[in-house]
């Protein structure tokens, strides 16, 4: 054996390394579905705070409203991301993916922990912010191992959720900017970057 | 300089099978549908390989069922590892070689 073909066996494996650690066929219509969920609860939760609820109904409310849009937002990002998996013929429980998401997981349980004590505390306002702190980390981790550009989405939540942190008056339009708007942008430029240039 | 083919692993130096073996060192274990997906390759195609490197020891193969339907999921053993280790070095030390 050679330079030439060490130089090219080195170069083999790269390729396939870097292939078997990235997942790139991520759905245009997940990331729909998440912003049209996120958007939805964000108005939802700005027309109650305009209304004369009692404000431990209006933290029921928040809850409720925003629980049901985690679990209507995440059924409908894996039934999406499932369906395109499965026109273009590929495997969704890839290695990439088993990682993000069990980065994901970490991120997700220190926004319980951090939840549950600033619960104790009382001090509620600061939750969104939590939330789009913890969630923005797992975009931003999550780009390792697919898109990369899907780090500016990140980089906003974390943003957003530091700014809200000392301006919790911005909580609703943060939220709604971040888990809607932020999404449905996500969604817009894998369509066009991705999905129309390999159409499964 | 040449490096001598006594040195060379042929094995692992044929292109699928070192890909196969590339993730399988990256990973704890892989199904072959994902293996088949990942290099590109026919069923009989990535299972002639993966034969051959289970009949070097080399690799394991569990068969399982999830449901009704039939599961392959291949690991690296550590015979692999090893031979896959001593590859990489191999292609260091040729590209670290002095002569042109």
């Amino acid at each position: 054996m050679d330079k030439k073909e060490a130089r090219e066996q080195l170069s083999f494996i790269q390729g396939v390394l870097e292939r078997s650690t990235q997942y790139t066929n991520i759905s245009s219509a997940s990331a729909y579905a998440i912003g049209v969920c996120g958007t939805l609860a964000g108005a939802y939760s700005e027309w109650i705070l305009k209304g004369s609820m009692a404000y431990q109904d209006y933290l029921l409310s928040l809850v409720v409203c925003w629980g049901l849009c985690f679990i209507l937002a995440v059924s409908l990002a894996v039934f999406f991301s499932v369906r395109r998996a499965r026109k273009s013929g590929e495997q969704i429980w890839v290695e990439p993916i088993r990682q993000a998401l069990s980065d994901f997981v970490i991120l997700f349980f220190i926004g319980g922990i951090l939840t549950a004590g600033l619960m104790y505390h009382q001090a509620y306002p600061l939750i969104p912010s939590v939330w789009m702190l913890a969630y923005g980390g797992g975009i931003y981790i999550g780009c390792l191992y697919s898109i990369r550009q899907i780090r500016f989405l990140g980089l906003g939540f974390l943003s957003v959720g530091a700014l809200t942190l000392f301006y919790p008056v911005l909580n609703q339009i943060a939220l709604m900017s971040t888990f809607g708007i932020g999404h449905l942008i996500l969604g817009i430029y894998i369509q066009t970057q991705y999905e129309q240039k390999n159409p499964s | 300089m040449k490096t001598s083919v006594l040195n060379i692993d042929e094995v692992i130096h044929q292109k699928i099978r070192l890909g196969i073996m590339t993730l399988l060192a990256s990973s704890r274990k892989v199904e072959f549908a994902e293996l088949k997906q990942k290099l590109n390759l026919t069923d009989g195609n990535l299972s002639s390989h993966i034969t051959m490197l289970e009949k070097n020891d080399y690799v394991t193969i569990e068969k399982t069922f999830v449901g009704r339907k039939p599961l392959t999921t291949i690991r690296i053993s550590p015979k692999g590892r090893q031979a896959f280790k001593n590859y990489i070095e191999l292609l260091r030390k040729v590209l670290d070689d002095e002569n042109p």
